[in-house]
């Protein structure tokens, strides 16, 4: 009975596993000068509302949101500088310089 | 009377100053000098020769490494075209050809990675259409071969990619260059939206691009806009730009616009899906992007293409394109001018 739990949780995982988005929005953040920041990012769907967990940028300013649904979003970086974009299929790089 | 006389006492030896030192080393110091002085002169000419050599023997291989470089690549280029035209690897009409058609686009894999600054984009183009119609058109291939010319193009469509994104990622890393990314996207009614990134605030100076794409139709991998640019009180206000396509084999190097006397703008397409494809080709489509086309597809959206526009200084456009004679000529006329 225990195996049988078993195998039913793994065949559950990988079919989750294969049915995620390959959509994944990544870049960088810098300032005006291109250096790198670490800076809170946030994604909102096209009608403001938050979606996941917001990231911080690491020493590179690198961030990444990944396993997101194809679509509009808007991208806020710190809490005043926004990013209307639009995340196709597979990887999309948008690199968000800051003013 | 002893008139002894007493001999005269001696002068006490007169005690040697060091002119007298210095005349009687002096022959020798001249010599030893004049010995020191040539072995130093003749060490230091030498080690010019010596170095001299190395030079000489460092150009020599140098030139000679170029050259048989050259002649390499000159015999590689002659022999991939040469194979390219070869009447065998065209004979497109037999039903099992897949096999040529894989040699044609490893060919211009080898062709495009060494010679990337050589504009072989009518030779992408032409596998692609080709391609295109075995694929849709042509109902002499059985679903197995279609599938199999399906995922040919995706190859090569993939080589085309990562060539144009390569040279879009070498001229986006230097100075005084700035990228933008256009989405296009057509619904199930055949409505064309163009989406441009926008920032809460618009960008003004140098890191807007005085360019606006007006697109025209998206067509399997083919996308036709126009590029109208901003004009100023000099430019011919009623002058409307014509239309042109993007494919994934254009070059941001070769094909691109002026748009100031140094000032360049290149489109390169760095993303199409079609989500008829995914009924079709489900089963040669990557597998870790059918979630995604699905969703697409339930959002009403048929097809899909990204672009990137990215401007430039006009010093960095590929050996081709550089030789803009007048303004290189004009440059040096006003640097003379601003000298004097």
């Amino acid at each position: 009975m225990k195996k049988l739990f078993m195998t039913f949780f793994v065949l559950v995982g990988i079919l989750t596993a294969s049915t995620l988005y390959a959509a994944t929005l990544f870049g960088i953040v810098s300032d005006k000068t291109g250096k790198p920041v670490e800076v809170k990012v946030t994604l909102k769907d096209d009608k403001g509302a938050a979606v996941g967990t917001p990231v911080t940028t690491d020493k590179k300013g690198n961030y990444a949101f990944k396993e997101i649904k194809p679509g509009s979003y808007i991208v806020v970086v710190g809490t005043k500088d926004e990013w209307k974009i639009f995340v196709g299929p597979g990887e999309t790089r948008r690199d968000l310089s800051l003013k | 009377m002893c008139d002894e006389q007493h001999p005269k006492p001696e002068d006490p030896p007169k005690k040697k100053d060091l002119w007298d030192i210095m005349q009687a080393l002096g022959p020798a110091l001249i010599a030893a000098t004049v010995a020191i002085m040539g072995s130093v002169y003749s060490y230091q000419q030498a080690q010019m020769t010596k170095a001299s050599e190395m030079r000489e023997v460092y150009t020599k291989i140098m030139t000679e490494r170029e050259s048989s470089d050259n002649n390499i690549r000159a015999s590689m280029f002659q022999m991939l075209f040469n194979a390219m035209f070869d009447k065998d690897i065209n004979s497109a009409g037999t039903p099992d050809n897949i096999s040529l058609i894989k040699k044609r686009v490893m060919f211009l894999d080898v062709l495009s990675r060494n010679f990337d600054t050589v504009d072989i984009k009518p030779l992408f183009e032409d596998l692609d259409g080709e391609l295109t119609k075995k694929i849709y058109n042509d109902q002499s291939y059985s679903d197995g071969a279609q599938k199999d010319y399906f995922a040919m193009r995706a190859e090569l469509r993939r080589i085309g990619r990562n060539l144009s994104v390569k040279q879009l990622n070498a001229l986006a890393s230097l100075p005084g260059t700035v990228v933008k990314s256009i989405v296009l996207i057509e619904d199930k009614d055949r409505n064309l939206t163009v989406m441009q990134d926008e920032r809460s605030a618009n960008e003004s100076g140098d890191n807007s691009i005085p360019v606006e794409i007006k697109s025209q139709s998206l067509d399997d991998g083919k996308v036709e806009i126009s590029l109208e640019y901003q004009k100023t009180k000099a430019s011919d206000q009623g002058f409307k730009a014509p239309s042109f396509i993007v494919t994934f084999y254009d070059m941001p190097y070769i094909d691109n616009s002026v748009i100031d006397k140094d000032m360049r703008v290149g489109v390169v397409l760095t993303k199409y899906a079609t989500t008829n494809d995914l009924e079709l080709f489900r089963d040669r489509i990557d597998k870790r992007l059918i979630k995604d086309y699905e969703d697409l597809k339930a959002g009403g959206i048929t097809k899909y293409a990204e672009l990137r526009l990215i401007k430039f200084p006009a010093k960095y456009t590929g050996h081709r394109d550089r030789p803009y004679l007048q303004e290189i000529l004009q440059d040096l006329v006003e640097e003379k001018k601003t000298k004097k």
